[in-house]
C-alpha cells in the first residue's frame, strides 16, 4: 500500500508546458549527451532557467512528465521501475541526441495512478520491465526542467486514442487520465509539478536546412504565418488564463497545424490542474525546424478559481 | 538471371514470437516464418534486406550502416511478453552503395551508424525467426512522407542496387495488413480480427497478389488503406512492388490476427 509522505493531502504546484525537441540537449552540451554543438536555440533553452528556478524553489517530491514519444496502444501507462538507466539515441534525431539517462522513478505514486485511472474505466498499465529505454521525449522534458535529475520522476506514455478515434474521444481520455492523476496524487499526499511535454504548431521542414551545422540559425524560422498566428493565439489564450476558450479551440488548432497538442499532454495537464483559469507565464517561444515550442509555466501556488 | 532471390512479407508483433503458444494463430504464423527460415537456409544468400514499417523515420530514408548491432530491446506496448534480445551483422558496403543510390535517385537517404541506434520490434521479431544464422543484412527504413509513388520508386531503387551488387539477396518486409488494433486489454486465447470486415478486405487484398495482378492492388490500394487502417498507409506494399517490379502471384503461407490486427506471410517472389 502505498504510503503518504505528508499528512496533508498531496497538491500540484505548478504545470509546465515543457516542449521536448532534442535540439534543445544539444545545444546546452550536458555530460550526458555525446554529440557536441556551437550552441543554438538559445531563446528556448533559456527559457527553462526560470522553470529550474521555481522547481528548485518549490522543491517538489516528484516531477510528472506525459510525453507523446511513449505511444501505447492498449491503455496509458506509466513507467514502474524503481531505477531506469541507459543510452537513448533518438531514431529522428540520432546526431543530436545520445543520451546516458539514468532516473529515480516513483513507483508508489505511479502505481496510484494507474489504479485510479483503472477505477475511472481507463485501461492503464505499470510498465515494471527494467530493461525499457525511456523515450527521448521525456528525458528531454525532464533534463530541461531539472538537469540534476534529483527527483523522483514519473512518466506516463501517450495512448493513441487521439489518432485511432476522433479528438473528442481522445481528448476525453485525457482530461479522465488528469483526473485519475489528481486523485492519485491529493491520496499519496505528495507534492508535486506536471509536465506536458509538448510542442504546439507541428508542420516542419522536411529536412534540416544546413546538415553540415544543425545549430545554424540563420536557417531556423516560424513553418508559416498561419502556423506563427496560431501560436500566439493559444499562447495568449494560456497567458490570459481562458483555459476554458483554449479547450475550445483546441480541435481547430490541431487540425490547421498539426499541433502536437493532439497526443493529449496539455489536456492531461489542465485537467489534473482541474482547468484551472490561472494566468500562465510565458518564458519563452521559439522554432526548432520550423514547429512552434513554448515554455510556459502555471503556479498553482498562487491560488485561483477553477473552470 | 536476377540476384533477388526471394522477397516474403511477415508479422512484426512480438505475439508470434513469445505467445505463440497462447493462441493457435499466432503459432500458424510463427511456424510459416519459421518455414521460410529454412528456405532462406536453402537459398544461402549473401544478404537479406529488411523493411520494416515500425521503423519510422521522418528527414530521410535511413539505412543502417553499422557493422555490427546487438542488445535487448524492450517493446514500448507488449514489454509484457518479455526481452527481445537481438545480433546483427550488416553488409556495409552493400548499405553504404544503397544509400548513395537513394539519393542519387532523387530520393532522400541517410546512413546510421551510432552505437546504440534502437533496432525496432518488427526487424527483430523477423530477424530471430527467419535469419538466426545471422546472415549479413541491412535495413531500410520507412520514410513517413513518402506517397506511395515514391515508395514504389524507392524499392526499384533497391532492386536496381540488389541487381548492380551481384550478389544474392532476399528482402523481407516486415508489415502487418489491417491494423484495427482491440484497445482494450483482451484474452490472447480470444484474440481475432477486430472487424469482420476487415477480414473481407484483407482476403480481396490477398487475392489479388495470389493473381499476381498489380495492376488491382495498386488500384485499391487506396481505398484498402484507408478503410482497413492498413499498416503504415500499405506503404510497404508499394515498395515490396517496386521490388519485385513484376507481375509475380504471392503465396499465402499463414493468416491471422494480433491484437485485432490482419496479418499474413506471404512469399511475394
Amino acid at each position: 500500500m502505498p504510503q503518504n509522505k505528508h499528512t496533508e493531502p498531496g497538491r500540484i504546484l505548478a504545470g509546465f508546458l515543457a516542449p521536448h525537441p532534442p535540439h534543445l540537449v544539444y545545444g546546452e552540451n550536458p555530460p550526458q549527451n555525446e554529440p557536441r554543438s556551437r550552441g543554438g536555440w538559445e531563446g528556448l533553452r533559456w527559457a527553462y532557467d526560470a522553470c529550474r528556478e521555481k522547481i528548485r524553489a518549490l522543491k517538489p517530491d516528484c516531477i510528472l512528465v506525459h510525453s507523446p514519444h511513449w505511444q501505447t496502444v492498449v491503455g496509458h501507462h506509466a513507467l514502474c521501475v524503481p531505477e531506469l538507466a541507459g543510452l537513448s539515441v533518438d531514431p529522428i534525431f540520432p546526431h543530436l541526441f545520445r543520451y546516458q539517462f539514468k532516473m529515480k522513478v516513483d513507483c508508489d505514486l505511479a502505481s496510484s495512478i494507474v489504479d485510479e485511472a483503472n477505477a475511472l474505466g481507463l485501461v492503464a498499465k505499470k510498465m515494471t520491465n527494467p530493461n525499457f529505454r525511456v523515450d527521448y521525449g521525456t528525458i528531454v522534458s525532464l533534463h530541461m526542467l531539472n538537469p540534476d535529475w534529483d527527483i523522483p520522476v514519473v512518466g506516463l506514455s501517450a495512448n493513441n486514442c487521439p489518432y485511432f478515434y476522433d479528438d473528442k474521444i481522445g481528448q476525453d481520455e485525457m482530461t479522465k487520465l488528469g483526473k485519475a492523476t489528481q486523485k492519485a496524487i491529493a491520496k499519496l499526499g505528495r507534492r508535486v509539478v506536471l509536465a506536458a511535454s509538448n510542442t504546439l504548431s507541428h508542420l516542419h521542414f522536411p529536412a534540416e536546412p544546413n546538415p553540415a551545422l544543425p545549430e545554424d540559425m540563420t536557417r531556423e524560422h516560424v513553418w508559416s504565418q498561419a502556423q506563427y498566428e496560431w501560436d500566439v493565439r493559444v499562447i495568449n489564450l494560456m497567458r490570459e488564463g481562458r483555459t476554458k476558450e483554449l479547450m475550445a479551440i483546441l480541435p481547430q488548432f490541431m487540425a490547421e497545424s498539426f499541433a502536437e497538442v493532439k497526443a493529449g499532454s496539455l489536456t492531461w495537464m489542465l485537467s489534473a490542474m482541474d482547468f484551472t483559469n490561472i494566468p500562465a507565464k510565458l518564458h519563452g517561444y521559439g522554432t526548432v525546424i520550423g514547429t512552434g515550442n513554448a515554455v510556459m509555466e502555471w503556479d498553482l501556488t498562487k491560488g485561483g478559481a477553477h473552470v | 538471371m536476377s540476384n533477388l532471390k526471394g522477397v516474403f512479407w511477415v508479422p512484426g508483433l512480438p505475439h508470434v514470437l513469445h505467445a505463440s503458444e497462447r493462441n493457435a494463430k499466432y503459432g500458424e504464423l510463427k511456424r510459416a516464418m519459421q518455414k521460410i527460415s529454412e528456405e532462406i537456409t536453402a537459398i544461402n544468400p549473401k544478404k537479406i534486406i529488411f523493411h520494416s514499417t515500425q521503423w519510422l523515420s521522418v528527414l530521410a530514408t535511413s539505412v543502417q550502416t553499422r557493422k555490427h548491432l546487438k542488445g535487448v530491446h524492450v517493446d514500448e506496448n507488449w514489454y509484457e511478453l518479455g526481452d527481445l534480445p537481438y545480433a546483427f551483422t550488416i553488409d556495409q558496403k552493400f548499405a553504404q552503395d544503397l544509400t548513395k543510390n537513394i539519393t542519387e535517385a532523387g530520393l532522400p537517404a541517410q546512413a546510421i551508424d551510432y552505437n546504440g541506434f534502437p533496432v525496432d520490434t518488427g526487424t527483430i521479431v523477423a530477424q530471430t525467426l527467419l535469419n538466426p544464422r545471422n546472415i549479413p543484412c541491412t535495413m531500410v527504413s520507412s520514410h513517413v512522407y513518402l506517397d506511395h509513388d515514391k515508395m514504389l520508386s524507392l524499392g526499384q531503387t533497391v532492386r536496381k542496387s540488389i541487381e548492380a551488387s551481384g550478389e544474392s539477396t532476399v528482402v523481407i518486409v516486415v508489415s502487418g495488413l489491417s491494423g484495427h488494433y482491440f484497445t482494450q486489454t483482451i484474452d490472447l486465447r480470444e484474440d481475432r480480427i477486430r472487424e469482420p470486415a476487415d477480414d473481407e478486405r484483407n482476403h480481396k487484398m490477398l487475392g489479388y497478389l495470389v493473381e499476381g495482378n498489380y495492376a488491382k492492388v495498386r488500384a485499391h490500394m487506396g481505398d484498402y488503406a484507408r478503410d482497413a487502417r492498413a499498416d503504415m498507409g500499405f506503404k510497404a506494399m508499394s515498395w515490396a512492388d517496386g521490388v519485385i517490379n513484376t507481375n509475380h502471384p504471392a503465396e499465402v503461407r499463414a493468416y491471422g490476427p494480433i491484437y485485432g490486427t490482419g496479418n499474413a506471410v506471404l512469399r511475394l517472389f
